[in-house]
């Protein structure tokens, strides 16, 4: 199995132009590398919303200096693995909560925590751990 | 990031000229509808044609931006890409907006997409 690697480096805290610059680059490098017509949207949907949420959840002092994204295709899936030496996370934790807040009435629409719905309605599996001072997320996406 | 706005019909037509509205823009984008609908009281449809990327802060900041409009002024959507149905489908924001085809579509107020 072919791994690639792409490393995204962020300069400043909520540094989101640069997980946009890495979203373009790995879709081009996607593009090149795939022998088949394959639907990028939904893979570059998660990986907006796990990448964003890395760069948004470090303050200064704890901001990641980079995050490393590799990824293979499969016959019928993507995986990808992301790590970073930025604070904690859970996604299961944040995927439950997600999923608890049906109150759509207009005073409590929610304008944010929509991006673990989309992961885990898009994936088929997210698995995360912490090893050391690294977040490791491995995730799979029907293709 | 732009946002041209064009009355027609007493509905208040907001044309976004970018192909994003992520993390990177939702900031921007919140500020450009606050400025743009600031005072309008009517119908507002947020044509989304050139959008060909949104993720879940840009949904943020189009939930944002509806509910800072004149309290039960009504926000509709129009010329969604296959990435923003997705993702209105996902968060079933699709249940809280209506989604028209095209600015003619949603103007006439016909079927929903």
């Amino acid at each position: 199995m072919n791994w690639n690697e792409l490393e995204i480096r962020l300069s400043v805290a909520e540094d989101y132009l640069s997980v946009r610059h890495g979203l373009q680059e790995f879709k081009t490098r996607f593009a090149n590398g795939k022998s088949r017509d394959i639907d990028v949207n939904p893979i570059e949907l998660v990986l907006a919303e796990i990448l964003n949420n890395i760069a948004e959840h470090g303050d200064h002092a704890s901001l990641p200096e980079k995050i490393c994204l590799k990824w293979a295709l499969h016959k019928n899936r993507f995986s990808a693995e992301i790590s970073d030496a930025g604070v904690a996370y859970s996604p299961l934790e944040k995927i439950r909560a997600a999923k608890k807040h049906k109150d759509t009435s207009f005073d409590n629409l929610p304008e944010g925590g929509f991006g673990w719905h989309i992961i885990s309605a898009l994936c088929s599996d997210i698995h995360y751990r912490r090893h050391g001072n690294i977040n490791i997320l491995k995730l799979q996406i029907p293709v | 990031m732009e946002i041209t706005p064009d009355i027609i019909n007493n509905t208040l037509i907001l044309k976004i000229l970018a192909t994003r509205i992520d993390a990177a823009s939702a900031v921007q984008f919140k500020d450009l509808m606050r400025s743009t609908t600031d005072g309008y009281s009517g119908r507002v449809v947020l044509d989304l044609e050139l959008v060909e990327f949104i993720d879940s802060s840009g949904l943020g900041a189009i939930v944002s931006a509806y509910k800072a409009l004149v309290p039960r002024n009504r926000m509709d959507i129009c010329s969604t890409g296959e990435v923003v149905n997705t993702v209105f489908r996902l968060t079933r924001m699709d249940s809280i907006f209506a989604i028209y085809e095209d600015v003619e579509h949603a103007l006439n107020e016909g079927e929903l997409i």
